[in-house]
């Protein structure tokens, strides 16, 4: 708590020192969630300033008036504006001057010159007209802006988590939504001020519905020293506010079946189990509601939807068909793959219930001091299939323990304060709440806490009989006649050689009986609070300095553990098919805890004691701290330089109960820090020019450094004293199989059984802490952007980027001892003077546990160099059309050309999808290196956006809108990838990355429209359709990048070719002349996009 | 109006120059793109050790073949260093120092049992130089897989003493310096190690046809390297000496003394133990250890069961007659078994009464040396390896009692 405290004050002083600054101009907005406006006010006749003009901004968005008064030079500034639509009024000579139509959109500054007659009657009231500039003259940043007209009239999913992927240069990925070449667990996610971003692995975890949400600003890149801890975007959303009137709507969307188009299926070889996945229902009804409980000071808004999504999945069993009988299964040769024929077929019915919530105080003692609170949230329950790496449903299991119980979700809280001295010049903005986000999975019923069985060869289905006919199925068609089965069920008896177990009727791999296997219950909260101080200054022209500190008091805590307390893996029984002899082997893997009274020796020499624990419990946190200081230059009415520079810090700490304790594996005291990354200095600049000086266009550049986050997996898994051990069963001490464990699936009580045989090898992982080097950098972007935007016609603007992203340095776990120890550092950077500080250490010690401990380090540190330095650079021109957003009309187009290349794809990896922020496999091992360099997964090089509607007043008869997306991409680069001897499948890149082919370029129209009926001059009542892939394109997505499921080593820079003679090498290293057997499914399909799907739904607005 | 127009048009060709981007990087990691096909690393299989180490400790580990580098170019960092290997442990194939020859430098031995040469080179080769066979199954169809052979293509000479070996293998394109083992290589193995003699001089050749994928030939200078093959020698016995050789070391009367060695020991005569009974069997005498060179000395227990320290100190105890002392190899195939000398005093060698069931005295302790000059011969020729003499080797141990039941 001292530490919470002391942020407290540090921000005060920071805070007080520089509002004591003087100055003669109106502070600088609040960009989180606000917009701001300034200009010039000039008399139309003599072209003078209009000095002392008073300017009144006045806004439904906005609780009572914001009045500035114009200096000499005419200038005028108002900040801290809500977004929404405004009027300007300007007081001057007795004349009152009107402008409508002012669009003011979150962080965004816009100019709007008054050019007032003086000449008009004194008393008259003047309405200025002609269109309003929308160019943002206030900053470098490139995205886009999302409005509530946008997801209103667009065809858009439901929430902002799903429409962000609207701005150039975003695109889906594995977790989210990607930005600039970045991956998705990169973006930082802002609700309200209140930094919302999960902490465990940095991805989306508050979500909230469109109706709720005002406006959402998806920044891409180009921003100042205020916002950090991004490589991605920042997505920033401001949630809708009350106002002097009562609004609100009422809602409701359905999709069902009879509105979904069937998914055509994904044909897969070498299982006899498939699945579909059909959308049955999904449907909200929902109410938010806004209005003043006092007005012009005191508003409300609340708001509440449940979402509930009913699928079905439904798994089919299909056997091989050899109608000819000649011991072969029958190939279709339209398609390449065997003939199958159904045997069964079960449906499992999953569920997701989010209930999403909102609500908001805003609140203004004044003019100057303004308050709110809100609070929102999406807590959901979901009944749900476990899944695969690759995202896709696992059905290869016992559908009758499949289910998961899932609670998982997201609530804030959220305060902010601003509060204008000095007449407007200084500006307090004061942010602080809480965001807690949490998945807790458990088994859905009693049978799935048992531990379970993954059989990770091929094997007959028939097998587990026991298990898929004890519910509705009937697998009888399954049983191979040789199988000492019932010959009646089986047509195809010579169907069966047991030298080939695809020669099966019904073949599956890695089926998983009993058991959910791996499970966590997780709570990820953050508490945090913004201070920032504005500033005007006008010193050779007009600086806006802007100052803040920010911190960040985050923590993850974490259980994870195996159902049943062990994880079971029975790799190849010598006898792979039924009926033969078994003496497979199983290797089983436990978590341990240190255990003084434990009966497993463990640690250095096996000196320790360690006892399995059936849950690892580690609660973790982190602390990290930002301050910055910026100015917006303003050298020329039209010449702006922006620089900033931005320091921040991060400290993660180990898990509290191993904290000052010695660590078993290594001896050593373990610290309370894990790591901690100081001095991360992030410098900004750019420019923008107006060569209209009207703020119709601006040309503008852009050049910053911008520090990653580490999100807290890594605190769990590295410092959070992670042990478990693996045990072969079922060999003797030479690792050969023997037929110690002889038990297979049907056995009484397998799992007690194989637990109980003797163990072989054993291998136990982690313990104590993670090594990090000394001296270890911060993982960093730099970017540069150039661009232009030009307001060709009023209300439409062209403009074009050009962006250029890189990733020099990175932070990962290595191992250059063949992966017997890992420690985490920056990947080929130069260690050797710290390699020398640990050699000296270890001359002095006289502990030899410690002396080879040191110099273990000391080498593994002189290896570093010899990495592969880490790329990832993003090149990308976009080219984008915007028309003024409006109730009636929008229109937003952007054509991206990118590349997106290197050997580092980010926080997770694109290919294995594996979630480790800063210690995935990527760097683990020299030997993982060769062929990582090339298109990255998220290398798609055309980009096509358009998004509009335009609504048809119909008058009297109602209003008719008319709204479209469309979206174009270039498909992603596939893979060949292979098995790696340590780390398993795909983890062996046998071909360069993405060298060989890309998926086809698809496109998706969605249409949206809407008839609404005007009730009264408020209430409108709104009926629509959306129709989500109206041409029903199901092209694929991406195909199967596992060449081979065998261990072999990468082909470095090779071919096609080369690879019909890359080799097999055995998992204990040994390399053979067998050619490596290709996977039949590589390079088919294993995506396609998603089909047709309508939505019905209605809105009553008032 | 225009002036802003062209500097927006302007922005936009500078743009667009900047993504025109540069080209793919050099990494470490690579093989090299262009150049002929250098030779890095010529590396020969020489872990005396492989598979048939009774050591618990060290044979969990091993599947595979250690490898020395017989060759490691000079002032190239694509050459193969210090490699990962997958039990955790590592290896270094050249050094790290890229002026430094190979530890080994042109006379890395091959292991005698089961030798082969890895010719590791910097670029991919023309695929072209290995032909794949199909993998016929039992019925002696393919059955979908394949194997790489250099039988047709034979893109070296392999000599040995001046005598052409023959030899088959595969060129392997996976691997790169930081790989286990590197590549890509050429694998070259001979057809029969025992072609070569222990101790032999050996050379590989590469010849014109090897060759990268746009044509460039292995350059001139780099196609030549030598290697030696390992002389035969004696490894270590089991039980093996302990410090204190005081005869603790105990034995049951059913197992006999291995003998290990380097390479494959001749076979002698079979004779059948056991006739008629349940353990009837075989075994192969040794052809060339004459038991009259193995002094085994043998005196009772103490009464406490103890070995008796005055038989192993050699101060009493009788000479057991080399009448009774048997050798014979371990198992009957010419394998990686005949490696192996199995030696008891179960009596009769050849006679009628031979028998594998009682190999030693019960409750009995023995001292085993070799005489000065005993030497085993290696199957393949070359010279013998000499048995350690007294002063190098005592084993002392005893025997339990026999079973009361």
């Amino acid at each position: 708590m001292n530490r919470y405290l002391a942020a407290v004050v540090a921000a005060g002083l920071v805070t007080g020192v520089i509002s004591a600054i003087d100055s003669d101009r109106a502070a600088h907005a609040d960009t989180l969630t606000t917009g701001s406006i300034r200009g010039v006010v000039k008399d139309k006749i003599s072209g003078e300033a209009a000095v002392a003009a008073t300017v009144v901004a006045t806004s439904p968005a906005l609780q009572g008036e914001q009045v500035v008064i114009a200096d000499e030079s005419g200038s005028y500034y108002i900040t801290n504006l809500p977004p929404g639509m405004y009027t300007l009024t300007v007081f001057y000579n007795n004349i009152t001057y009107s402008r409508g139509n002012v669009l003011i959109q979150v962080g965004k500054e816009l100019v709007v010159n008054l050019s007032v007659d003086t000449s008009a009657s004194k008393g008259e009231t003047i309405a200025i007209t002609g269109a309003v500039p929308i160019v943002d003259q206030g900053s470098t940043k490139v995205g886009t802006t999302i409005t509530s007209d946008f997801t209103n009239n667009v065809p858009t999913r439901r929430t902002f988590g799903e429409v962000m992927g609207g701005a150039a240069g975003a695109q889906s990925d594995h977790y989210g939504v990607s930005f600039a070449g970045a991956t998705s667990a990169e973006n930082t996610y802002v609700v309200e001020g209140l930094n919302t971003t999960d902490t465990g692995f940095g991805t989306l975890s508050t979500n909230l519905p469109n109706e709720f949400i005002q406006e959402t600003e998806v920044i891409t890149g180009g921003y100042n020293a205020e916002f950090g801890r991004a490589l991605g975007a920042i997505v920033n959303v401001v949630t809708k506010s009350g106002s002097d009137e009562f609004h609100g709507s009422v809602f409701g969307h359905l999709q069902t079946a009879g509105l979904t188009a069937d998914a055509r299926p994904i044909l897969r070889e070498g299982n006899a189990i498939d699945n579909a996945t059909n959308q049955n229902s999904r449907y909200d009804l929902g109410a938010e509601l806004g209005g003043p409980i006092i007005p012009k000071k005191l508003w409300f808004h609340v708001g509440f939807t449940p979402t509930i999504i009913n699928d079905t999945t439904t798994r089919f069993i299909s056997r091989q068909v050899d109608r000819d009988q000649n011991g072969v299964a029958d190939i279709d040769p339209n398609t390449g793959f065997t003939v199958r024929e159904l045997v069964a077929s079960r449906d499992i019915p999953t569920s997701f219930k989010t209930y999403f919530f909102t609500g908001k105080l805003t609140g203004a003692i004044s003019q100057d001091h303004q308050w709110q609170l809100a609070v929102f949230g999406n807590p959901e329950n979901d009944s749900s299939l476990p899944l695969n790496p690759d995202g896709t449903i696992n059905v290869v299991r016992d559908p009758n323990t499949s289910l998961l119980k899932v609670d998982r979700g997201a609530y804030d809280f959220s305060g902010k304060w601003t509060s204008k001295f000095n007449d407007g010049r200084t500006q307090f903005d004061a942010v602080a709440g809480f965001h807690r986000g949490y998945n807790n999975a458990a088994p859905a019923s009693a049978g799935g806490n048992a531990a379970a069985v993954q059989y990770k060869y091929t094997r007959s289905l028939s097998d587990f009989a026991d298990i898929e006919n004890s519910g509705r199925s009937n697998i009888n068609g399954c049983r191979d006649s040789t199988n000492g089965m019932v010959t009646a069920d089986d047509p195809y008896p010579k169907l069966y050689n047991p030298n080939d177990p695809n020669s099966l009727l019904c073949p599956v791999q890695n089926y998983v009986d009993v058991g959910a296997g791996f499970l966590e219950k997780r709570t990820n909260d953050r508490i945090s609070a913004v201070l920032a101080v504005t500033q005007r200054v006008k010193a050779l022209g007009q600086h806006v300095f802007k100052a803040g500190i920010d911190a960040e008091f985050s923590s993850y805590d974490s259980g994870r553990g195996y159902s049943g307390g062990a994880f079971l893996v029975r790799d190849e029984a010598d006898g792979v098919q039924s009926g033969m002899p078994l003496s497979g082997e199983f290797t089983t893997t436990q978590f341990l805890k240190y255990d003084p009274n434990g009966t497993i020796s463990c640690g250095i020499n096996g000196a320790a004691k360690c006892s399995v624990i059936n849950q690892l419990n580690a609660d973790t946190s982190d602390r990290s701290l930002a301050a910055y200081i910026q100015d917006q230059w303003q050298i020329l009415p039209n010449l702006t330089v922006n620089a900033g520079v931005r320091w921040e810090q991060q400290i993660g700490y180990v898990a509290g109960f191993l904290q000052n304790t010695v660590a078993p594996d290594t001896g050593e005291k373990i610290p309370e820090v894990g790591f901690q990354l100081d001095n991360l200095i992030a410098p900004r600049i750019g420019f923008i020019y107006d060569p209209t000086q009207e703020g119709k266009a601006k040309l503008f550049g852009h050049w910053g450094r911008f520090y990653e986050n580490i999100p807290m997996d890594m605190n769990v898994r590295s410092f959070g004293g992670e042990t478990s051990v693996n045990n072969i069963v079922g060999v003797n001490s030479s690792g050969d199989r023997n037929n110690s464990c002889a038990f297979d699936h049907g056995s009484p009580n397998l799992i007690n059984s194989v637990l109980m045989c003797q163990p072989g090898q054993t291998q136990f992982l982690g313990g104590g802490i993670t090594y990090v080097a000394p001296g270890l950098q911060g993982q960093y972007t730099e970017e540069l952007i150039l661009g232009g935007e030009y307001e060709i016609i009023p209300d439409i603007t062209i403009g074009a980027n050009y962006i250029h992203r890189t990733l020099p340095v990175v932070i990962e776990d290595m191992s250059t001892d063949g992966g017997n120890s890992y420690f985490i550092a920056n990947p080929s950077e130069n260690y050797d003077s710290q390699a020398a500080d640990l050699d000296k250490l270890a001359m002095n010690t006289q502990d030899p546990n410690l002396k080879q401990l040191y110099q273990s380090r000391a080498a593994q540190l002189r290896a570093v160099k010899n990495y592969d330095p880490p790329s990832r650079n993003y090149d990308a021109l976009q080219l984008i059309v915007k028309k003024r957003p409006t109730s009636s009309s929008l229109l937003q187009a952007t054509y991206t050309y990118s590349r997106a290349k290197g050997n580092y794809p980010g926080l997770f990896s694109t290919e294995t999808n594996q979630l480790d922020p800063n210690i995935t496999s990527q760097y683990d091992l020299p030997n993982l290196m060769p062929n990582r360099y090339g298109p990255s997964g998220l290398d798609r090089p055309h980009s096509v956006k358009v998004d509009g509607f335009y609504m048809f007043n119909l008058r009297t008869a109602g209003v008719l809108v008319a709204g479209v997306s469309v979206r174009g991409q270039s498909g992603v680069p596939a893979n060949t990838l292979g098995a790696h001897a340590i780390y398993g499948q795909d983890e062996s890149y046998l071909l360069p990355r993405g060298a060989l082919y890309r998926s086809p370029f698809t496109t998706e129209i969605d249409t949206h429209i809407s008839y609404g009926y005007q009730m009264s001059k408020t209430t409108r009542l709104e009926g629509f359709i959306d129709i989500f892939n109206l041409l029903n394109s199901q092209d694929e997505l991406s195909v199967d990048p596992t060449y081979t499921t065998q261990v072999a080593t990468p082909v470095v820079g090779g071919d096609a070719n080369d690879l019909l003679h890359a080799k097999v090498t055995t998992d204990e290293g040994r390399q053979t002349s067998t050619v490596i057997t290709k996977n039949p499914n590589y390079g088919k399909l294993n995506a396609r996009q998603t089909p047709l799907t309508g939505q019905l739904g209605f809105r009553l607005t008032f | 109006m225009l002036d802003y127009r062209f500097t927006i048009a302007a922005a936009g060709a500078f743009m667009g120059t900047w993504l025109v981007g540069c080209g793919d990087p050099d990494l470490p990691t690579d093989l090299r793109t262009n150049g002929p096909p250098n030779v890095t690393a010529v590396m020969v299989m020489s872990d005396l050790e492989t598979a048939i180490d009774p050591d618990s400790e060290k044979v969990g580990a091993l599947d595979r073949y250690l490898e020395d580098a017989t060759f490691c170019r000079l002032d190239d960092d694509k050459r193969p260093r210090l490699i990962g290997l997958q039990d955790g442990r590592t290896t270094e194939v050249c050094p790290d120092d890229l002026k430094l020859k190979a530890v080994d430098d042109g006379v890395a031995p091959g292991a005698p049992p089961d030798w082969f040469v890895r010719i590791v080179f910097d670029r991919l080769l023309d695929p072209s130089i290995e032909d794949l066979d199909p993998v016929l199954d039992p019925n002696g169809m393919p059955n979908g897989q394949f194997v790489g052979t250099l039988k047709r293509t034979q893109p070296v000479t392999l000599t040995c003493n001046d005598v052409n070996i023959l030899y088959d293998g595969y060129y392997v394109p996976n691997g790169n310096k930081e790989s286990w083992p590197p590549g890509p290589a050429l694998f070259i193995r001979p057809l029969v190690a025992t072609d070569a003699p222990t101790g032999a001089s050996c050379t590989v050749s590469i010849k014109d046809n090897v060759h990268s994928k746009t044509g460039e030939s292995v350059p001139a200078a780099q196609r030549s390297y030598m290697f030696t093959v390992a002389p035969m020698s004696f490894r270590f016995s089991d039980p093996a000496p302990d410090d204190t050789n005081d005869g603790s070391i105990t034995l049951t009367t059913t197992i006999p003394i291995d003998l290990f060695f380097t390479a494959e020991v001749r076979a002698g005569t079979t004779i059948t133990t056991d006739p008629g009974t349940p353990d009837e069997t075989t075994i192969t005498l040794s052809r060339d250890l004459d038991p009259a060179q193995v002094n085994l000395t043998s005196g009772p227990n103490l009464p406490s069961g103890k070995a008796d320290p005055a038989v192993c100190a050699g101060t009493a105890g009788m000479a057991v007659p080399a009448s009774k002392i048997r050798v014979y190899l371990l198992g009957a195939d010419p394998t990686t078994s005949a490696l192996v000398l199995q030696l008891d005093a179960g009596g009769d060698p050849a006679g009628p009464t031979a028998q594998m069931t009682q190999l030693w005295e019960p409750s009995t302790t023995y001292l085993l040396t070799f005489a000065d000059g005993a030497a085993v011969p290696a199957r393949q020729g070359g010279d013998p390896a000499a048995l350690p003499g007294a002063s190098d080797f005592s084993l002392c141990f005893h025997t339990l009692p026999l079973p009361t039941n």
